[in-house]
């Protein structure tokens, strides 16, 4: 079905949009609760800053990405001359601009999913004795279990399809940075690979259909689940 | 042993001050809403701080100002039962129930898991989700995901709301099961002052962020106090007796107090079982319009009961007459001013009050059983030998 190339490509998508589901999840379920939960100052722009690669083109995330973390970027050249690490063009690149890119996605549904938690539930659990930690893995996390997992399913779905990022902060090198979508542009390009484009978007098109369908199905879940 | 010393505590502008102690194994606080009943409750189990003030349970400071004392909620040792009574509805009864296992932080006190399904008849409700239960199981689950937090002390705000009225009885009743069998003081928050008069009789009143009063309600009564608060026509005299025999021809049920009063009630509650042992504690309550006077023994008359007592006081309100009459225990009893004309009605005066068989309301049947022994012939004379 797949040529050889394609399954190159094809695993090294699936293997950055689950390893970036990983990464973004945790840091998604935090905000999402500080959110959801604390008054701060601030807040409002934290927000701002998380839900910037929602609404600016995915170019320009990958363009601010490699000001800032490019070989010549403001942290890049700092990472690079101190300890030679290099974050552009590259496997970290790829899932760095994945995880910028899906993060609002996760933040959002996971922070409207705490937000339906009544808050009364966590004086209850305080009252039985638990501490706030406690109440958090036991109250907050199973009650907003839904939209954690939907959120899950859309950073996968996401980080997937990622293009305009990626190209920008990882560059699209073949075997390297090169995914799905990176290679159907690729081969649009070349006359007579029709046929290898098609097989792609079909793919791609069941993949975030899938998605589209477990996060629907989780979401009605979720207001089944609390109360 | 509840102190609260000078506690006051501010939410935007409305000010609450409390300076009280209370002893008694159940106390009803009873207000109008937004007195502060449930900011009491607040206070008194860390969910919120007071300004300044000293609040202690049971001779622990949670609270003091001065001393910079302020004891978290989950170390209060404190059972609360909220109003919405806020069952986790991602867990079953099951895991409500045990949800405080972990965190097991009283060592003095050992409530059982088995105990309180037992006494709370969670049995059948285990597996089930929340979700599936009726507003008067949720209630119980509530009451016994509390206790088994093992606490000193158990807040329950207003356990009746939720609850359609004919199964307020029963969480009246299982109440008073917990009560007795557990020993867990509580303080129970409701806005039905009969029900709560069922369950106690000390009461502690809130009126706008203040308690104005703590005492027995017969005292506040009959120091005429209050009265547009606890109108005494919603007082609901508790008579204690015991279970002697069944009358067959009326469907009556003959008991006796004490000092041997008779008492005879027809009732169709689902409290008193079919087959219920002689001797067994029944709390029966009465209403003081449901009770009538006489100053004869009347022998033509279809009354059950004629209770022989004595006036012992007088009380002038608004529109009625309100008399207590000792009859070994006392009866508050509502008459007209026309009725108290015609009875020449005065203190030390015996009376009989009279009293229908079915206006009697069993509120709890009690596990107690004392041994009673038929005397003579009629078995209707009952001596009582001993008591547990």
């Amino acid at each position: 079905m797949f040529s050889s190339d394609e399954i190159t490509v094809v695993i090294l998508s699936l293997k950055v949009a689950l390893l970036s589901t990983l990464l973004t999840i945790p840091l998604a379920i935090f905000l999402g609760w500080i959110l959801a939960t604390k008054k701060f100052t601030g807040k409002i722009l934290i927000e701002g800053l998380i839900n910037i690669p929602l609404v600016a083109p995915p170019v320009v995330t990958g363009y601010l990405l490699l000001v800032l973390l490019g070989k010549n970027g403001i942290v890049g050249h700092w990472l690079y001359s101190a300890f030679g690490i290099q974050l552009a063009f590259n496997f970290a690149a790829l899932l760095i601009a994945s995880m910028v890119v899906s993060l609002p996605l996760a933040v959002r549904n996971i922070k409207s999913s705490f937000e339906l938690v009544d808050p009364d539930f966590a004086r209850a659990s305080g009252s039985l004795g638990a501490s706030k930690i406690s109440t958090f893995f036991r109250i907050y996390i199973p009650m907003a279990l839904p939209g954690i997992l939907s959120g899950a399913v859309l950073v996968f779905a996401r980080s997937l399809g990622e293009f305009g990022a990626t190209i920008s902060f990882a560059g699209n090198i073949f075997g390297k940075t090169q995914t799905i979508a990176l290679m159907v542009y690729s081969n649009m390009q070349i006359p007579g690979k029709e046929l290898q484009v098609t097989r792609l978007v079909v793919f791609s098109i069941a993949i975030s259909l899938l998605a589209i369908i477990a996060s629907e199905y989780l979401q009605k879940k979720k207001k089944y689940l609390v109360r | 042993m509840i102190e609260f010393k000078s506690v006051k505590y501010h939410l935007g502008n409305k000010q609450f001050e409390y300076d009280f102690s209370v002893s008694s194994s159940i106390t009803g606080i009873y207000g109008h809403s937004g007195a502060g009943k449930t900011t009491l409750f607040n206070l008194l189990s860390g969910l919120a701080a007071p300004d300044r003030g000293q609040i202690i349970l049971n001779h622990t400071q949670l609270f003091n100002n001065k001393e910079k004392i302020s004891i978290p909620p989950k170390n209060r040792n404190i059972g609360y039962v909220f109003q919405e009574n806020l069952l986790f509805p991602h867990l079953s009864v099951n895991k409500n129930l045990l949800y405080s296992k972990p965190y097991k932080r009283n060592k003095i006190q050992n409530i059982e898991f088995n105990d309180v399904v037992e006494l709370l008849d969670l049995g059948p409700l285990l597996n089930l989700m929340p979700r599936q239960l009726s507003g008067g199981e949720r209630q119980r689950v509530a009451i016994g995901r509390a206790l088994l937090s093992q606490p000193g002390l158990l807040l329950l705000d207003e356990p009746f709301s939720n609850v359609d009225c004919s199964k307020r009885k029963q969480i009246i009743s299982y109440l008073i099961r917990v009560n007795n069998h557990f020993h867990v003081p509580m303080l129970i928050i409701s806005h039905y002052l009969e029900d709560i008069l069922k369950l106690t009789q000390n009461i502690l009143l809130v009126e706008n962020g203040k308690v104005t009063a703590g005492d027995h309600v017969f005292n506040i009564i009959k120091n005429g106090k209050k009265t547009d608060l606890i109108r005494p026509e919603k007082y609901q005299n508790p008579i204690y007796a015991y279970f002697a025999n069944f009358d067959k021809n009326g469907n009556i049920f003959n008991l006796l107090t004490q000092n041997k009063t008779e008492i005879k009630i027809s009732t169709n509650s689902k409290l008193i079982s079919p087959d219920i042992i002689p001797g067994t504690k029944i709390h029966l309550s009465i209403k003081p319009d449901d009770i009538s006077l006489s100053t004869e023994y009347i022998e033509e008359t279809s009354l059950q009961n004629q209770i022989k007592g004595k006036v012992n006081q007088i009380i002038e309100s608004k529109n009625n007459i309100f008399c207590v009459i000792d009859c070994g225990f006392e009866l508050l009893v509502e008459l007209s001013q026309t009725s108290r004309e015609k009875l020449l009605l005065h203190t030390g005066q015996d009376v009989y009050c009279q009293v229908k068989a079915k206006s009697f309301d069993v509120v709890h049947v009690s596990n107690e059983v004392i041994q009673i022994s038929p005397v003579g012939e009629n078995s209707k004379y009952i001596e009582l030998t001993r008591t547990i």
